[in-house]
C-alpha cells in the first residue's frame, strides 16, 4: 500500500535577500505534522519572511521550502488549500460584511456550500452576530475573530499566523489562545510568530528563535521556561547591542 | 481547480465592492465627463480633420480614466493585505490576474459606452455607420490598456507612490494600441471602413493576445516577494 506522505514543513538552507538586506540566512528547520510552533524574535530578525517563504507568497533567493515534500511555490491547488494564512492585517474586505468575505473565500477554497461553511466558520469563531455587519464597522477583537474564520473556512492542515494577538484586549488573547490550543491536533501544525514571550511559552510546545535570519534557538518548551524566557531575553539584548 | 470560476469569483467580489462604495465607477465617469465637457468648449464645430482631433480627445480620456480605476482596484487589494488572501488561496495566480483584469475592463469599458454617444452629440460628431467601429475600437483599446495595466498595477501596489509610477510604466507599452485605438476611432467617427482600418483593428488584435499571454505568464513572478 503507497504510504501516504507526511504533512511536514521542511525549509532546507532557505535564504531570502532583500537586496542587499538578508532577511534569511540558510534556514535550516524541520516541523513536523503535529507541532505548535512559536517563531520569536527582534523586530527584522525574518519572521514574517519564513511565513511567507512557506506559505509560498514570497520566492527564496537560495534553497527550498517544501510541504509534504513537495515545494510550496510549485504547488498545486490542493496542496494550498490545506494552507491556513493569518497575517497581523485581517486580509477583509472593509466594506463587505463579515458574512461576504466569509463567502467569498469559501468560494474561492471552492468549498461546495459557500454559505453554509460561512456560517459554520462564523459561528465556531463566535462571530455569528456580526455577520452582517461591514467589517469597517467592527472592533479590532471581532475583526481578528473574523480573520481567523476567514483563515480556519476551509479546515487547513497547516495554519500560519503572523502576530495573532496584535491589537487584542486580554479576553480576546485568552481566548484566542484557547482556539489555537485545540487546533493544534497530530493532524496539523499550526505555527505562530509573536513578541509576547509569556505567550509563546504558555501554550505552543516548540519554540524558534529568529536572529539576524538565521536559527538562534530551536527546542521544545518543556518545564524550564523561566530559563528559556531568560535566554530568549538575553538573545534579544545582544542582538541590540549589534 | 479552473481558471474561470475562482476568476469570476474574484469580479463578482469586486462588483459588489463597487456596488457600496462606487468609488471606482464614481471616480472615473466623473473625471471623462469633465475631459469630455470641456473638450466641447475647444472643439471646432466644423472644418477637415475634427474626427482625428476627437479621436485624440477621446482616448487621453480613456486612457487616464483607465489609469485611474485600475490604480484604485489594485489598491483595494492593498489594503488590510487582501492581495495576500487571494494569492495563498487555491486559485491559480492566473485566476487572480484574469479576475482583476475582468473587473478593470468591466468596470471602464462601462463608463466608456456611456460616455460614447455623450462624446458625439457634445462635440456635434455625426459618426453615421461607425457606431460599430467606435465600440469595437473602444473594447480592443481598452482590453490592450488593462491587460497591461492591470500586470503593471500588481508591480507597483508594493512601491512608494505607486499612483505615480503606474502611468510611467503603462504610456510607453500601450502606444501601439493607442495609436491603433485612436485611427479605428478616427474611422468610426467620419464613418468610413478601409483596408486600412481592418489593418488597425488586427494590431489591436494582436496586442491583445499578446499581452494577455505575457500577463499570465508572468504574473506569478510578478507578485512574488
Amino acid at each position: 500500500m503507497e504510504r501516504r506522505p507526511s504533512l511536514g514543513i521542511r525549509l532546507n538552507g532557505v535564504s531570502k535577500a532583500f537586496g542587499a538586506q538578508l532577511a534569511l540566512a540558510s534556514v535550516d528547520v524541520e516541523i513536523a505534522q503535529g507541532s505548535y510552533v512559536a517563531v520569536m524574535g527582534a523586530n527584522g530578525a525574518g519572521k514574517t519572511t519564513m511565513r511567507k517563504v512557506i506559505a509560498g507568497l514570497a520566492a527564496p533567493t537560495g534553497g527550498s521550502v517544501t510541504i509534504a515534500g513537495i515545494e510550496m511555490r510549485k504547488a498545486g491547488p490542493r496542496l494550498r488549500a490545506q494552507v491556513g494564512f493569518v497575517s497581523h492585517e485581517t486580509m477583509l474586505y472593509a466594506d463587505l460584511t463579515a458574512r461576504e468575505n466569509l463567502r467569498f473565500h469559501a468560494k474561492l477554497f471552492g468549498l461546495p456550500r459557500p454559505r453554509e461553511a460561512a456560517e459554520r466558520a462564523a459561528e465556531r469563531l463566535d462571530v455569528a452576530h456580526a455577520l452582517d455587519k461591514p467589517v469597517r464597522a467592527l472592533s479590532r477583537g471581532t475583526r481578528q475573530r473574523v480573520a481567523l474564520a476567514r483563515a480556519l473556512i476551509h479546515d487547513p492542515s497547516v495554519i500560519l499566523l503572523d502576530e495573532p494577538y496584535t491589537g487584542l484586549d486580554e479576553a480576546a488573547a485568552a481566548s484566542l489562545s484557547e482556539l489555537l490550543e485545540e487546533l493544534a491536533t497530530p493532524e496539523r501544525i499550526v505555527m505562530l510568530t509573536l513578541h509576547d514571550v509569556v505567550r509563546a511559552l504558555s501554550g505552543p510546545r516548540r519554540l524558534l528563535v529568529l536572529s539576524g535570519g538565521r536559527v538562534a534557538l530551536d527546542q521544545p518548551v518543556d518545564g524550564s521556561t523561566d530559563e528559556m524566557a531568560e535566554t530568549y531575553l538575553g538573545l534579544l539584548r545582544a542582538e541590540a547591542r549589534r | 481547480m479552473s481558471i474561470l470560476a475562482p476568476a469570476l469569483t474574484i469580479a463578482g467580489k469586486d462588483l459588489r465592492l463597487e456596488m457600496k462604495t462606487r468609488d471606482v465607477v464614481a471616480s472615473v465617469g466623473l473625471f471623462v465627463l469633465l475631459v469630455v465637457v470641456t473638450a466641447s468648449f475647444a472643439f471646432p464645430t466644423g472644418g477637415e480633420g475634427r474626427e482625428g482631433i476627437a479621436a485624440g480627445v477621446l482616448w487621453m480620456a480613456f486612457l487616464f480614466a483607465a489609469l485611474l480605476g485600475m490604480g484604485r482596484s489594485m489598491a483595494i487589494e492593498k489594503e488590510d493585505a487582501c492581495l495576500e488572501g487571494l494569492l495563498v488561496s487555491p486559485a491559480p495566480r492566473e485566476a487572480v490576474f484574469l479576475g482583476k483584469l475582468l473587473t478593470n475592463l468591466g468596470f471602464t469599458f462601462a463608463v466608456e459606452l456611456v460616455i460614447l454617444p455623450l462624446f458625439v452629440i457634445l462635440l456635434q460628431l455625426e459618426p453615421a455607420g461607425g457606431a460599430l467601429l467606435l465600440v469595437l475600437s473602444a473594447f480592443l483599446g481598452t482590453l490592450g490598456l488593462v491587460t497591461v495595466g492591470t500586470l503593471f498595477a500588481a508591480m507597483a501596489v508594493n512601491t512608494r507612490g505607486r499612483e505615480a509610477i503606474l502611468p510611467l510604466l503603462v504610456m510607453p507599452v500601450s502606444i501601439p494600441v493607442m495609436v491603433a485605438a485612436v485611427k479605428v476611432s478616427e474611422a468610426g467617427f467620419a464613418g468610413t471602413w478601409t483596408a486600412s482600418t481592418t489593418s488597425w483593428l488586427l494590431l489591436m488584435v494582436g496586442y491583445d493576445a499578446l499581452f494577455l499571454l505575457v500577463a499570465l505568464a508572468t504574473f506569478q513572478h510578478v507578485t512574488e516577494e
